[in-house]
């Protein structure tokens, strides 16, 4: 087959690998970005005891490569599954796995974004007679989200690029296929360079919805 | 019933093993203007944070319209409310703060129909009118639909006064209303201030404009080392021969007693 074939030809398979890596990514930012708000919001304002867990959370997943969690995700629920008879699919503990590492950076964006608000604007709701539930829906929250969505913008392009990781457990995302599509046809310098176009399109795109969307909602902020 | 709307007795803060104040017994009646005066670190903010329960305190009572506020004494302890209670007795205070901290992702009309439909649950029609007349009241109508931002101190703080006595509050607290602005937006500000206590609203003033509040208050208490040190009319006060501390303090300010100009600084 020549050059020109085998390209045409390899475009079904590397579109079935960018939706895996589009969807793995997706899942990950939505799972990642609730659970961090969540975790952000008892870290910036949770009693101290409470707190622990969440704290232990974020440093020990923060201070571990992407690619081990991978594996220990992999294998642990794998091997746990198994033994009340399930099959773990690669696609569900890859995005599991990368959810589990956002988690954590989000929750450290969201964390960052409410503690930089200043004091008084708490001060401030309550002394118009807000509860603190009123507190953080109006007042706190619209303006975290204003200042956490350059670092969150940056945690969803690492999503984008750590989604490679899952070539590694067999997921056929970008990556894998592509390795596929080598194996086959050879050509391995154009290929990566190929795929490496495709993410920087992704994220390129990613970031410029980024840059729109802060533009809108700073109103008042970014003044 | 007492006639007092605000009664404090035997107050005492501490921060940890610092003590802020002890022993402040303070008494407001209905329509009453009282400025609360001395150095920094004399407990003055901290008094006002707490009468607004923004500050927990460890020791004695306050009273606001004859109901006790922020702690009830279950047996023989002395246990804090609950946020959400606190947060019912806080309507009845309204408080203006140094850095106004007006909410910045709000419009000016925002920022005082928040509290009036978010707590008060006025209908947004309601709470419109409601802002409206009060912002009228500061002068910023042109501003109504301004982000904080795009106004100047004076304007900011104007706005924060709105949204404070929007809330009909019982008593108003000012917590150095005028000390982060430029000097020449500060005459703006007691202007509105002025007005206010003129109208017949409750007021304690936290505030360095000594002449300021030598023409405005009915009362002024001068806070030295964590006590009150003297409480009196503001002749009393500004005329005092007794109290060495006192005069040290004024002495500070050059306070021109005889002056009439509002845009004249005291410090």
């Amino acid at each position: 087959m020549n050059f020109w074939a085998s390209i045409v030809a390899s475009q079904t398979t590397l579109l079935t690998g960018l939706w895996n890596t589009i969807s793995s990514s997706l899942l990950a930012i939505a799972i990642s970005t609730v659970v961090g708000i969540l975790f952000g919001i008892i870290l910036a304002y949770g009693n101290r005891i409470v707190k622990i867990p969440f704290r232990i959370y974020v440093d020990v997943i923060r201070g571990i490569p992407g690619l081990v969690i991978v594996f220990s995700v992999y294998y642990f629920i794998d091997f746990w599954l198994r033994s009340i008879g399930f099959a773990l699919p690669p696609f569900a503990a890859g995005f599991i796995a990368l959810s589990v590492n956002a988690g954590a950076h989000v929750t450290e964006n969201v964390r960052g974004a409410l503690q930089s608000i200043p004091k008084g604007q708490i001060d401030a709701g309550k002394a118009i007679g807000m509860r603190f539930g009123q507190i953080l829906w109006y007042i706190l929250i619209p303006q975290a989200v204003v200042r956490m969505l350059p670092p969150w913008l940056n945690t969803i392009t690492e999503i984008v690029k750590g989604s490679s990781l899952l070539a590694l457990i067999g997921v056929a995302e970008l990556l894998l296929t592509t390795q596929q599509l080598i194996a086959k046809y050879n050509n391995a310098l154009f290929y990566y360079a190929y795929v490496g176009v495709i993410y920087l399109i992704i994220n390129v795109a990613i970031e410029s919805v980024g840059k729109y969307a802060e533009k809108k909602i700073g109103r008042g902020i970014n003044a | 019933m007492s006639q007092n709307l605000l009664e404090i007795r035997s107050l005492e803060k501490w921060f940890g093993k610092l003590q802020v104040f002890s022993d402040v017994d303070l008494d407001i009646r209905q329509g009453e203007v009282v400025s609360i005066i001395g150095s920094s670190g004399s407990g003055k903010t901290t008094l006002l944070r707490c009468i607004n329960l923004l500050e927990p305190f460890q020791k004695g009572t306050i009273r606001l319209n004859g109901e006790e506020i922020g702690y009830k004494e279950v047996g023989a302890r002395r246990v804090r409310l609950p946020e959400s209670l606190i947060a019912r007795q806080r309507i009845h205070t309204g408080m203006v703060f140094q850095q106004f901290n007006l909410f910045p992702h709000m419009t000016v009309l925002k920022n005082v129909t928040l509290g009036l439909t978010k707590v008060q649950k006025l209908s947004a029609a309601d709470a419109r009118a409601q802002a409206e007349k009060w912002i009228n009241r500061v002068g910023l109508a042109d501003k109504i639909n301004a982000y904080p931002s795009q106004l100047s101190g004076g304007q900011q703080q104007r706005v924060a006064i709105a949204r404070a006595i929007a809330m009909n509050p019982l008593v108003m607290l000012f917590d150095e209303a005028t000390s982060a602005l430029d000097p020449e937006l500060v005459g703006e500000v007691l202007q509105v201030i002025k007005e206010l206590a003129q109208d017949g609203n409750t007021m304690i003033l936290v505030t360095h404009e000594m002449r300021f509040a030598y023409e405005i208050s009915d009362k002024v208490i001068f806070m030295d080392k964590g006590k009150v040190a003297k409480v009196g009319t503001p002749k009393e006060i500004f005329e005092d021969r007794d109290l060495p501390r006192l005069q040290e303090f004024l002495s500070t300010f050059n306070v021109d007693l005889g002056g009439r100009r509002a845009e004249d600084r005291d410090h």
